[in-house]
């Protein structure tokens, strides 16, 4: 991502490249999304052979179990990475304030453990098969011949999990950091 | 409208924001100035070991960007069975070469910064030296580098459970409809 990033800079000059990357921006968070659940809305209605109503908006909030695991997986990463941080900084402003003498100790240890990754990814498959059971149960609310109306939101749902796996293994930069050598 | 119009300009005008990670593992103060030493990946791994330095004069906070600063790295445990494999970038840097940290590594032009190989798990040395004017210093600040991070092929029984869960829903489901139609 990082090389693609500089390609693009060193091709189109960063003031285009800018404008670029804010387009692919509002494209992927909301021209995307908004695409997927109305072509999935339209595809449970076609595939049920039925007219079935506001499917998009319905359906559409049965994926918040999933966004809320994707938050919780990441946030569990900085609450393991960064537990211990706020103790050199009390340090410090203890000692700037006269009341310590303290020098604050910055390396602290980051207690992210082994099995982390793990623990994210069950986060995000609790997340997953709460949203597939909304879903599933929101389609048979709906009509008997629930299998055609569920499937398009289940492979849309599979789809973000699969992304927020992807995520969990990417690295992660310092911020404002690290052209690539 | 307008403000909509300008909101998006703004937006788009500004450089890429990146995730945040990183973490802090020192701040030395001598000779009148502040050095802040960030590292990455968090925890530290084998691998590249991306270092980051802020640099600041005491006690105006002002940042220093003139200053000469240089890294490396030096393996202080007993040498580990796991030797791990550098990306090809990083792999014809020693480990206890002297790296040169320049503004040219980060975007932010207020830090210096540079890749440094970590060959395998255990514990590390990372050595800054920095000089500017009459002021010049070494400093040493110790690393736990654990092992790299397992792929995900590791982690595929995990995954797996998805998959099982639907099965057995699938399952019941089926079973519970059987009953039905032999009570009726």
């Amino acid at each position: 991502m990082r090389d693609l990033e500089e390609a693009v800079r060193r091709s189109v000059g960063p003031q285009a490249a800018g404008f670029l990357w804010f387009a692919v921006f509002v494209f992927s968070v909301v021209v995307l999304p908004l695409a997927l659940v109305r072509a999935c809305g339209w595809i449970s209605s076609v595939a049920s052979g039925q007219k079935l109503p506001n499917l998009a908006s319905g359906f559409s909030v049965a994926l918040a179990p999933l966004g809320f695991a994707m938050w919780v997986a990441h946030i569990s990463f900085h609450l393991f990475s960064g537990v211990l941080t706020p103790w050199p900084i009390l340090l410090r402003i203890a000692r700037d304030l006269g009341l310590g003498t303290a020098a604050p100790d910055w390396n602290v240890p980051a207690p992210v453990f082994e099995g982390l990754p793990g623990l994210q990814i069950l986060f995000l498959n609790a997340g997953l098969l709460f949203s597939l059971w909304i879903l599933w149960r929101k389609s048979l609310a709906l009509t008997r011949r629930a299998m055609p109306v569920f499937l398009p939101w289940a492979l849309l749902a599979a789809a973000l999990y699969a992304a927020g796996i992807w995520l969990i293994f990417l690295p992660i930069d310092i911020p404002g950091a690290i052209n690539p050598p | 409208m307008r403000r909509g119009l300008t909101l998006a300009l703004l937006l788009a005008a500004s450089a890429p924001l990146h995730a945040d990670g990183g973490i802090t593992v020192g701040q030395i103060e001598r000779d009148g100035l502040r050095v802040t030493v960030f590292v990455a990946p968090v925890p530290v791994r084998a691998g590249p070991l991306d270092v980051t330095l802020l640099v600041q004069e005491i006690p105006s906070n002002q940042p220093v960007t003139d200053a000469n600063i240089s890294c490396s790295v030096q393996k202080v445990g007993p040498p580990s069975p796991s030797p791990v494999r550098l990306p090809a970038w990083c792999s014809s840097i020693a480990p206890g070469a002297r790296i040169p940290a320049t503004p040219a590594h980060s975007r932010n032009k207020l830090l210096s910064g540079a890749y440094l190989p970590l060959t395998e798990p255990g514990r590390w040395e990372l050595n800054i030296q920095l000089t500017r004017g009459p002021a010049s210093f070494s400093v040493s600040l110790p690393l736990d580098v654990a092992a790299p991070q397992q792929p995900l092929s590791t982690w595929w029984p995990l995954i797996a459970l998805v998959p099982a869960a639907i099965l057995l829903y699938a399952w019941r489901t089926i079973l519970l409809r059987a009953r039905r139609k032999h009570a009726q």
